[in-house]
């Protein structure tokens, strides 16, 4: 078998391995919000609303499995793969790609929910959607971009990183919390104003592969 | 014939340099054994050739390729590294049959059937991870990775740590039919030096981040001596040549020497000359602390 089409196989497992523990991840949450009596009313009613909610919980879980897959890549799966002759650079496109096809997969799946499934909830989910798109998209970039730093700087690097990540989290979360205006106009925003929550998400992942690229560039294998 | 070469390899960790501008060609067809002492940098030498580190300095190519992050380069290699499960998170944390799974997607030549077929006569359990495998087991998957990589120049760092001497034996005997078949260049780091003498064709010794000596294994042998007898005789007979590694026990005395081409021992000295093993001569040659 050719050696590209192995690797395509290889990191093509790998993508429905992240999509189904994350779309397994968001049953269990619905589950567990069904256990809890947040639904109410008929069987049918319960299942629609559990169907439109979905998608946020496939949100949800799913950026704690890219965290997770990410991480889990740079701490063990890289050191791996440039030891059986992969270049770092094709290594981490690779896993970039792998990536951001799984953010395209959640808001797809998303989009095909909200869009089949009626209800208040997927309409405001729809309006929404960018948003959500564009979160997962920066955190994903957050996310690779720490693994970049810990192969780069190691332990000091990766405390600066959450030191400086919890700050900005911090400062945003403050400046929001003091100014009740702005989140009553993120609120009243009509939907399609998120598209450029989705566009500087995605340039930001842009942005994280070029310096994740950077600080990789003369990694050393420790296997 | 194909030849990897390193051209002045230097590697540094901070301020301490390990490798001291090292130059090494790499013939193909031969089987190369790579001894030096514990830290003399034989697994960081055989790392930068792969492209698995970074050299500070210097340039490793394959066939005038450099090997850095060259794919073209790199299919041709392998290098099958010792796997220890304390160094922490990485492929420790693997089952044996995910690194396999690995290596077969990316090893361009993999040999599955090779693979399996070895997996089994290693009796290797598939299902294990790699930290809870025994040394000898750990051995046995660089082996197996070796192998069926099906790499041109392929390298394995201290392959037999950890097996018993019947392992060792298969070992040996599997490499040299491997290589009797497919030609391929192996280069074997080894610390258990006797067993494997008769296997290299070419002998690199590695001491304190410089090459000693590369040299083919028969060639090298017939220059050795070791020389022992009364301390004057001895000196009278190695006059003018290098001696290596004395060793006294009151007025007598022994040393190793390697006689340059044309150097002969006078006939009239009453010493004793002996040739000794690949083993001795290492001893006698990198044995000397520093």
């Amino acid at each position: 078998m050719r050696t590209e089409k192995k690797r395509w196989l290889f990191w093509g497992e790998n993508f429905w391995e992240t999509l189904g523990i994350a779309a397994a991840g968001a049953l269990g949450i619905g589950l567990v919000q069904a256990g809890k009596g947040v639904f109410t009313g008929n069987a049918g009613e319960w299942l629609l609303l559990i169907l439109q909610l979905y998608p946020y919980y496939l949100f949800l879980a799913g950026v704690f499995v890219l965290m997770m897959v990410i991480i889990g890549y740079f701490q063990l799966m890289i050191s791996v793969m440039i030891s059986m002759n992969a270049t770092r650079r094709s290594v981490i496109r690779e896993l970039w790609l792998n990536i951001a096809a799984v953010n395209l997969v959640y808001i797809l799946i998303a989009a095909l929910i909200w869009k089949l499934v009626p209800g208040d909830v997927s309409e405001g989910g729809l309006q929404l959607l960018p948003l959500l798109g564009g979160g997962t998209f920066m955190l994903s970039a957050v996310f690779l971009l720490f693994g970049g730093v810990a192969v780069r700087w190691g332990k000091v690097g990766k405390v600066i990183f959450v030191i400086l990540s919890m700050s900005a989290g911090a400062l945003i979360g403050f400046t929001v919390a003091v100014n009740p205006d702005i989140a009553e106009l993120a609120q009243t925003l009509p939907g399609n104003s998120f598209g450029w929550i989705l566009g500087l998400g995605v340039i930001l992942y842009l942005a994280a592969g070029f310096f994740v690229r950077k600080m990789t560039a003369r990694m050393e294998v420790r296997v | 014939m194909s030849k990897l070469t390193a051209q002045g390899i230097r590697k540094s960790y901070g301020k301490q340099e390990v490798l001291h501008g090292i130059d090494l060609e790499l013939e193909s067809g031969k089987i190369y054994g790579l001894i030096g002492r514990n830290g003399a940098g034989k697994t960081t030498l055989l790392s930068i050739l792969t492209a698995q580190n970074p050299a500070s300095a210097g340039t490793v190519a394959f066939e005038g390729q450099p090997v850095w992050e060259n794919p073209s380069a790199l299919e041709h290699l392998c290098f099958s590294r010792e796997l220890n499960p304390l160094t922490g998170n990485n492929a420790s944390t693997l089952k044996v049959k995910d690194y396999l799974k690995v290596a077969a997607a990316f090893f361009p030549h993999w040999d599955a059937e090779m693979a399996e077929q070895l997996v089994k006569e290693f009796g290797l359990d598939r299902k294990k991870r790699i930290s809870k495998l025994s040394k000898g087991m750990l051995s046995m998957v660089t082996i197996v990775v070796a192998l069926a990589s099906k790499a041109e120049f392929t390298f394995l760092d201290e392959p037999v740590a950890g097996l018993d001497v019947v392992a060792r034996e298969r070992f040996y005997q599997l490499l040299v039919e491997e290589f009797s078949e497919s030609g391929r260049t192996f280069l074997v780091s080894t610390h258990i030096i006797e067993e494997a003498a008769d296997i290299f064709e070419e002998v690199i010794m590695v001491d304190q981040g410089h090459i000693l000596l590369k040299e083919n294994t028969q060639d090298l042998l017939e220059r050795s001596y070791h020389i022992s007898g009364h301390e004057e005789e001895v000196d009278r007979a190695t006059e003018g040549m290098k001696v290596h590694h004395e060793e006294h026990l009151g007025r007598s005395k022994g040393v190793t020497v390697l006689l340059d081409p044309g150097q002969e021992f006078p006939k009239d000295c009453d010493v004793s000359i002996q040739k000794p093993s690949l083993q001795k001569l290492f001893v006698a040659l990198c044995g000397e602390e520093s």
